[in-house]
C-alpha cells in the first residue's frame, strides 16, 4: 500500500537572514556550531545564530495530485518574526497551485527558535524547500505495538541514533538497521517526533487503534543531504530591527491571539490578556494599563494614530483581525519615537499582503460578519481589503423578546480597511491604506414621568488615508515616511428627564511620521525622525458641567446629572512638531544596550474662545505654546544567554484633550500634563520557548487635569490643572510559545493607582485602580482539526465611593447619597473562566473553521456594578455576564 | 413531530442564547424592593412648598413641608427645623447642593425657624451666591455664575430637618429666585424683565378614582381588597395663546403691552408657558412647563412611581393605577404635583379596602 507523504528539506536552498543596520552581503562560512558570521564589508565580525525549527506541521499531499502520483518541490520565502513565528509566506518557486497551497498552509505553522545576531533576537527571511514525494507508507497492523524504519531519504539507507519520541514520554532509538519499537502505546492519536544529530525535529501526527500494530517507515532528510546547507550559501537581506525596542511590551503574533478564549477569534482583543493591562467593566472595552486613564493610552495602526482599538462595548476591534500581523502592547517606558501620552501605547502591525494568489475569509457569529480579500494584482502591485459590520442589534430585535432592544443598549458598527502595496523593488515599497470605522449606539429607558426618561445616543467615527513608503538603502539604511489625514466624529447625546448631555466634535487629523535608521557602527545604532500630528477639532456641547461623567467625580451608577446646565460651541487646534531621536549602543560584545534617547516636541494649542461669550461682546481666541522636553533611556544587560536585565526612565507629556478646552465646561488655558516612567525588570529564558518576564515600574504624574473644586470658580476655569497622582506596581509574565500543540501565557499584575485632585485634598484610588490582576491563557491542538482553549481570570474590582446616607430633593422628589471618603470601598473581585473550541476543515481546496467561544463557564455571578434604593438604603449589585455561547464560523481561501 | 420539537427547542435555545447576550450586555439589574411611592417610614417628608414658588431676592416666601407617618397621616413635627444654606456647590459636586447644605453642624445653614412651615425673606445676595451675577473673586478675575437650570431658573437651598420623636429625615429643597439672564445682550435682558413672569404653585384641579371624585380625607373611596383602581390627577388647562383679557399674564405679554392682565400678574396653576433663554441661539424663546406627579399611598402598590406630561404634551392630566391591599384597612395616600419651574401642590386620599 502506497501514500504521500511530505519530506522537508530543513534549511535548505538560500538562508535569507534579515539583520538591522548590514548591508546585503554574502554570509561567510560559519564560524561556529550554529553560527554564521555575516560577509558584510562592515559586518564581519557578526555571530549569526540562524532561525531552528522547533515545531513542523506535515503537508498534506494535495488529492488532487494523487492520481498523478507525481513529486513536486515548492520553493517558499518565509519571514519569521523575533519570536519565531512564521509571519509570511511567499512562493517563489511554484509547482503548481495544489502543490503551493498545502505547502504554504503548513509552513504558516511552523515554529522556530528565533534567529539571533550577537545574542539580539532579530527577524529574518528564509528559503525553504517543500519536497512532496511517494513513499511506501506505514503499514498498519492490529497491534498497539508502534515500530517502524527510519530512513535517509536520498540513499534510502536506515539511519541509526534517531530519536522517535511520543508526547507521552514514549521512545525508543534506531538500531543500524534503522528499527524501532515502542510497545503499550495507548490507543489515540499522538505525535511522533524524529529527531537526532544533522537531522530537524521532525513531527507528525499517527493514529492508534486499540489492538492493532502500526508499522511505519520515514523517510527523512539529514542536514548533510541539502544541497548547499551550509552557511555560506545564507543570503543576509537588511530589515533593520526597531532601534530601541521597548524595555517591556508584549507582542502577540496575530495565529496566537485568535485562538484566545474570549477573544471569538479576535486577535486584538488578545490586548486585554496581558500583564498590566486592567479587566474593564464588562461592554466597556477601556484600556487601563499600568493605572493610567483609557485615554491616556494611545492606539497606533503602523505608527499611524487612531481614537479607539475596540468598538463600542468592547466586542470587537476596529480592525480586521486578517490585517493584522501582531499587536505590541507597551505599558510604559517606550522610546523616543512615541509621545504625546502619559499612559502606554498599543501599536498594531499589518500583515504584508501575500504576493502568492487570491486570499480571503468570511467570518459569521452572533455578533458580526466580515469578510476579507487580498491578492496581486501584478507582480509589483497588490491589494487587499476588509470589512465587518455588526448584526447582533438586527438578530436581537428579530429574534428576542421585543423590548429587549429598548431596554439593551445594542451597539451598531462596522469598519474596514482598505491597502494597495506597490513593490518597486525588494527593498522598496509604497503602501496607500485606508481605515474606516463608525459606531452607533442609542438606548431609551421611557419612563411615566417625563423626569424619569433616560435616553442615551453615542456615535463614533474616524476614518484614515495614510501612505507608508519604506526604503532599505544599498547601506542598509532604512527610511519609512508615513503621512496620514483623517477624520474623527463623536457625538454623545443624553437626556435625563429634562436635562440634557450633548457633545458633538468634528475632527480634522494630520500626521506625519518619518523614521531614517542607520549602523554607522557595529556597536552603534541610531534612529532619528519627526513626529507631527495636527488636530483641528470643532465642538458643541449642552448640558451640565458635570455631565458626562470625569474620572474623579464622586457618584454613584445611574445617578441623575446636575440640572444646572449651559452651552457652547469652540474650535480647538492642537498641534506639535516633534523631533526626535534615539540611539542603541551596544558594549560588552553587545551584551549591555544601552539605549538614550531625545524627544523635543513643541506644541501650539489654540482656543476661539478664551471666555464665554457674554452680550454683545465678541469672543477672543487664545494660543500658547508649550514645550516639552523628554529624554528617555533604556537600558538591557545580558548576563547569560538566559537571563536579561532592564531597565528605562523617561519623561512623556500629554496635550490637552480639546474637549477640555471649552471657556464654559473646561479651560482654554490648559497645558500639557507630564508623566515619568520608571520600570526595572529581568527576563529569563527558562527552556528554549518558556520564557519568564519580571517587571516593577513607578509612574509619577503632574499638572493632571481635574474638576475646580472651589466654590467660586474663576471664569473659564471648570477644569484645573493641580492634579497630582502615581501608579505603581509589579507585573509577572510567563509565556510558553507554541511547543508541539500547545502555547499559553499566565499573566499577573499588582497595581496601585491613585490621585490627588488639587493640593491639600486627600489622595484617594484612582477609579480604575485593581490591584490584582490574574490572567492564564491556554491552547491546545487536539489534532484532527480540533483545538481547545481556556481562559481564566481574576480581577480585583474596582474602586467606589460608599454612600453613608441620603438626604431628600423636594424640588425633584428624589433622594440624592451621602458620600462617605472617595473610592474607599471595591466592586467584589471578579473571577471568570471561558473557554474555546474550534474544529478546522476542508472545504474542497480552502479552510473552513467553526468556534464554540463560551464565556463564563462556570455561570459565575460577578459583580459589575453597585446599585442602591431609591433612599439608598438598600444597596445590591449589578451582575455581568452569565454563561455566554458565542457560535461563529470563519471559511478562509 | 419529533422533528417538530427539535425544531421548536432549537429556536428557543437561540432566542435564549441571543437574551443571554443582550442581558450580558447590560448586566442583569437586580431587584431592590424598596418603593419611593410606599410610605411605611415613620418620618417622611413627600414635598416642600414654597409660597410665592418664585421669589426676588428680598422677597418673604412661606415654606411648608408635607410630612407624613407610616401610616400617611400629615403630622406637625413641632420640633423640625429649616434655615438657609449659604453655601454654593462646587463645579465638582454632582448633587444638587453642597454638603455643607446637610452635614450636621455645617457653619453654612442659616437658621429659619421650626415646624412644618416657617416664613423667610429672600437674601439679597441670593442671586450672586447662587445666581447669575458674577460671585467675589480676587480683584481683576471674574468668577464664574451660576448656570441656570434646563428652564432658565436658579434655586437657593433651603435646609429642612423634619423630626418625629427619635426619628429624622433631611430634606434640601431648592427655591427658585428670580435673578434675570446672564450672558445674554441687552436688548434680551430687557425683553425679559418685561415678559418673564414669574412662577406660581401649580394647583390640583380634580383628583379621581376609578371615575369617582375624590374630596379628601374626610370621604374615604370604599375600594374591594386587590382592587385595581385607575387615578387620575387633573391639573388647570393654560392657554397656548396669549389673549390681552384672559386674566393669565402669559409670555407674550407685558405690562407694557397687557395691563389689564399684568398688572398683577397671574399664573394658571397648570403647565404654564414662560420665556426662556437660549444660550445657544442667543434669544429668548417661550417653554411650556413639563408636569410630574408623585404618588404615595400608605399600603397597596402603584404602577408607576410617577407619572407625568412632557413639555410638548398639552395633556391637562395624569393617570396611574394602584392596586388595593389584600387584607381590609384604611389606606391613606398623597399626590403631590409638580411644574417644572419648582411649583408644587398636593392632595390627600384616603380609601377604605373592604
Amino acid at each position: 500500500m502506497t501514500s504521500f507523504r511530505l519530506r522537508v528539506l530543513c534549511g535548505a536552498g538560500l538562508f535569507a537572514l534579515a539583520l538591522g543596520f548590514t548591508r546585503s552581503a554574502f554570509a561567510q562560512p560559519v564560524a561556529q556550531p550554529g553560527g554564521a558570521r555575516v560577509g558584510d564589508r562592515d559586518a564581519t565580525a557578526r555571530v549569526i545564530k540562524p532561525p531552528r525549527i522547533v515545531k513542523f506541521v506535515e503537508a498534506e499531499y494535495p488529492p488532487s495530485e494523487k492520481e498523478t502520483s507525481k513529486e513536486a518541490t515548492v520553493v517558499l520565502s518565509l519571514g519569521i518574526s523575533e519570536t519565531g513565528a512564521v509571519v509570511a509566506v511567499v512562493v517563489q518557486e511554484s509547482a503548481g497551485p495544489a502543490f503551493d497551497v498545502a505547502a504554504v498552509a503548513a509552513a504558516r505553522q511552523f515554529i522556530f527558535e528565533p534567529a539571533e545576531v550577537n545574542g539580539k533576537l532579530i527577524p529574518v527571511k528564509i528559503t525553504y524547500r517543500y519536497e512532496f514525494v511517494i513513499k511506501h507508507e506505514m503499514i498498519k497492523r492490529s497491534n498497539s505495538d508502534f515500530q517502524g524504519e527510519v530512513r535517509d531519504r536520498t540513499t534510502k539507507k536506515p539511519l541509526s541514533d534517531v530519536t522517535v519520541t511520543l508526547e507521552t514520554g514514549q521512545h525508543a532509538t534506531t538500531d543500524a538497521q534503522g528499527h524501532f519499537t515502542i510497545a503499550e502505546v495507548t490507543p489515540g492519536d499522538h505525535t511522533v517526533t524524529l529527531s537526532g544529530e544533522g537531522l530537524t525535529p521532525t513531527s507528525t501526527q499517527e493514529t492508534f487503534e486499540a489492538g492493532k500494530k502500526l508499522d511505519a517507515t520515514y523517510d527523512v532528510e539529514i542536514k548533510a543531504n541539502v544541497p548547499g546547507d551550509d552557511d555560506s550559501d545564507f543570503e543576509v537581506v537588511v530589515t533593520a530591527p526597531r532601534i530601541g525596542r521597548q524595555v517591556v511590551s508584549t507582542e502577540i503574533p496575530a495565529e496566537q491571539g485568535r485562538k484566545v478564549p474570549g477573544t471569538q477569534g479576535d486577535v486584538l482583543k488578545v490586548v486585554e490578556n496581558l500583564p498590566g493591562v486592567a479587566r474593564s467593566a464588562v461592554g466597556s472595552g477601556a484600556l487601563v494599563v499600568w493605572g493610567a486613564a483609557p485615554e491616556d493610552t494611545q492606539v497606533f495602526v503602523e505608527g499611524i494614530r487612531i481614537p479607539r482599538l475596540y468598538h463600542d462595548g468592547g466586542y470587537r476591534s476596529v480592525i480586521h483581525s486578517d490585517m493584522v500581523k501582531s499587536v505590541e502592547l507597551v505599558p510604559g517606558g517606550y522610546g523616543a519615537s512615541y509621545g504625546r501620552g502619559i499612559g502606554g501605547l498599543v501599536n498594531v502591525q499589518l500583515r504584508p499582503i501575500p504576493q502568492d494568489r487570491v486570499h480571503g475569509s468570511v467570518n459569521v457569529d452572533i455578533i458580526d460578519a466580515s469578510a476579507s480579500v487580498s491578492a496581486p494584482i501584478t507582480d509589483k502591485l497588490s491589494a487587499a481589503v476588509a470589512f465587518r459590520r455588526s448584526h447582533l442589534d438586527s438578530v436581537v430585535k428579530a429574534v428576542g423578546s421585543g423590548d429587549v432592544a429598548d431596554v439593551v443598549p445594542l451597539p451598531k458598527y462596522y469598519d474596514g480597511q482598505a491597502r494597495i502595496v506597490y513593490q518597486f523593488n525588494a527593498n522598496e515599497t509604497f503602501e496607500l491604506g485606508g481605515l474606516l470605522s463608525s459606531d452607533n449606539t442609542d438606548h431609551t429607558l421611557l419612563g411615566a414621568d417625563p423626569a424619569d426618561t433616560k435616553r442615551e445616543s453615542q456615535a463614533l467615527a474616524f476614518g484614515r488615508v495614510y501612505g507608508r513608503y519604506e526604503k532599505k538603502l544599498p547601506t542598509g539604511d532604512t527610511i519609512v515616511l508615513t503621512p496620514s489625514w483623517g477624520k474623527n466624529h463623536s457625538r454623545i447625546t443624553d437626556r435625563f428627564g429634562t436635562t440634557p448631555t450633548e457633545l458633538t466634535s468634528d475632527a480634522n487629523v494630520f500626521g506625519f511620521r518619518g523614521t531614517y535608521r542607520a549602523q554607522p557602527e557595529k556597536w552603534l545604532g541610531v534612529s532619528f525622525g519627526v513626529d507631527i500630528d495636527v488636530m483641528s477639532s470643532a465642538f458643541r456641547r449642552a448640558g451640565s458641567v458635570s455631565s458626562p461623567a470625569r474620572e474623579g467625580d464622586v457618584r454613584v451608577f445611574g445617578q441623575a446629572p446636575s440640572d444646572q446646565v449651559n452651552v457652547d460651541r469652540w474650535h480647538s487646534v492642537v498641534s506639535s512638531f516633534a523631533p526626535f531621536a534615539e540611539a542603541d549602543v551596544g558594549l560588552f560584545d553587545d551584551k549591555l544596550h544601552i539605549v538614550p534617547g531625545l524627544r523635543l516636541e513643541p506644541y501650539i494649542i489654540a482656543v476661539d474662545k478664551v471666555t464665554p461669550v457674554s452680550g454683545d461682546v465678541p469672543p477672543v481666541g487664545t494660543t500658547s505654546e508649550k514645550t516639552a522636553l523628554e529624554p528617555r533611556i533604556a537600558i538591557r544587560y545580558q548576563f547569560s544567554p538566559r537571563l536579561t536585565a532592564k531597565a528605562a526612565f523617561g519623561f512623556y507629556h500629554q496635550p490637552p484633550a480639546g474637549e477640555d478646552l471649552s471657556a464654559v465646561f473646561g479651560n482654554p488655558k490648559l497645558g500639557l500634563e507630564s508623566a515619568i516612567h520608571s520600570l526595572v525588570g529581568t527576563a529569563v529564558k527558562i527552556t528554549d520557548t518558556l520564557n519568564a518576564e519580571v517587571t516593577a515600574f513607578y509612574s509619577g504624574m503632574s499638572d493632571l487635569v481635574s474638576r475646580s473644586t472651589a466654590p467660586t470658580p474663576l471664569l473659564a476655569q471648570a477644569l484645573v490643572q493641580q492634579g497630582t497622582g502615581k501608579s505603581y506596581g509589579a507585573q509577572l509574565l510567563l509565556r510558553q510559545e507554541q511547543i508541539g500543540r500547545f502555547f499559553g501565557w499566565a499573566s499577573y499584575s499588582l497595581i496601585r493607582s491613585v490621585r490627588t485632585d488639587a493640593p491639600g485634598l486627600d489622595e484617594r484610588l484612582f477609579d480604575y485602580d485593581q490591584t490584582h490582576v490574574l490572567t492564564i491563557v491556554g491552547s491546545y491542538d487536539l489534532g484532527k482539526g480540533f483545538e481547545v482553549g481556556a481562559r481564566c481570570r481574576y480581577a480585583t474590582g474596582y474602586p467606589r465611593t460608599p454612600v453613608v446616607g441620603s438626604f431628600y430633593s423636594p424640588r425633584t422628589d428624589r433622594f440624592e447619597p451621602i458620600f462617605g471618603r472617595q473610592n474607599s470601598e471595591r466592586i467584589p473581585a471578579f473571577r471568570q473562566l471561558d473557554a474555546r473550541i474550534a474544529k478546522r476543515f476542508k472545504i474542497g481546496a480552502t479552510d473552513a473553521e467553526v468556534y464554540l467561544d463560551v464565556q463564563n463557564v462556570t455561570n459565575h455571578a460577578n459583580a459589575e456594578e453597585i446599585v442602591y434604593s431609591y433612599d439608598y438604603k438598600q444597596k445590591a449589585y449589578i451582575k455581568g455576564l452569565p454563561t455566554l455561547p458565542v457560535l461563529g464560523f470563519k471559511w478562509t481561501f | 413531530m419529533d422533528i417538530l420539537i427539535m425544531r421548536a427547542l432549537r429556536v428557543c435555545a437561540v432566542e435564549i442564547g441571543i437574551l443571554a447576550f443582550a442581558i450580558g450586555i447590560s448586566g442583569c439589574k437586580p431587584d431592590l424592593d424598596e418603593r419611593a411611592s410606599e410610605l411605611g417610614a415613620p418620618v417622611r417628608v413627600l414635598a416642600v412648598q414654597a409660597d410665592p414658588a418664585e421669589g426676588v431676592p428680598g422677597d418673604a416666601v412661606t415654606f411648608r413641608a408635607l410630612v407624613v407617618d407610616a401610616t400617611g397621616t400629615e403630622i406637625e413635627a413641632p420640633a423640625s427645623s429649616w434655615g438657609f444654606c449659604t453655601a454654593r456647590k462646587s463645579l465638582a459636586e454632582l448633587g444638587p447642593v453642597s454638603p455643607a447644605c446637610y452635614t450636621a453642624g455645617s457653619g453654612a445653614l442659616s437658621p429659619l425657624g421650626s415646624g412644618t412651615s416657617v416664613q423667610a425673606t429672600l437674601s439679597s445676595s441670593a442671586c450672586r451666591d447662587f445666581g447669575p451675577e458674577v460671585p467675589q473673586s480676587k480683584p481683576g478675575e471674574y468668577g464664574r455664575p451660576v448656570d441656570p437650570d434646563p428652564t432658565g431658573g436658579y434655586y437657593q437651598p433651603v435646609t429642612f430637618v423634619a423630626m418625629a420623636g427619635s426619628d429624622w429625615v433631611t430634606a434640601v429643597e431648592t427655591t427658585r429666585i428670580a435673578c434675570g439672564l446672564s450672558g445674554a445682550s441687552s436688548d434680551d435682558v430687557i425683553t425679559f424683565r418685561q415678559r418673564y413672569h414669574l412662577n406660581e404653585n401649580p394647583g390640583v384641579l380634580r383628583l379621581r378614582a376609578t371615575d369617582e371624585d375624590i374630596e379628601g380625607e374626610s370621604a374615604p373611596i370604599a375600594v374591594t381588597s386587590g382592587m385595581r383602581v385607575t387615578m387620575t390627577v387633573e391639573w388647570p388647562a393654560c392657554p397656548d395663546v396669549d389673549v390681552c383679557g384672559d386674566g393669565i399674564c402669559g409670555p407674550d405679554e407685558s405690562q407694557v403691552t397687557c395691563t389689564e392682565d399684568c398688572a398683577k400678574p397671574n399664573g394658571c396653576m397648570g403647565a404654564e408657558r414662560y420665556l426662556v433663554y437660549d444660550a445657544e441661539a442667543r434669544g429668548l424663546v417661550v417653554h411650556r412647563e413639563a408636569m410630574s406627579v408623585s404618588w404615595f399611598a400608605s399600603a397597596g402598590s402603584f404602577d408607576q412611581e410617577r407619572t407625568g406630561r412632557e413639555a410638548d404634551d398639552p395633556a391637562t392630566s395624569s393617570d396611574n393605577i394602584w392596586q388595593a391591599p389584600t387584607t381590609p384597612r384604611i389606606v391613606k395616600g398623597w399626590v403631590v404635583l409638580r411644574d417644572e419651574r419648582g411649583g408644587t401642590a398636593w392632595q390627600p386620599f384616603v380609601f377604605d379596602v373592604r
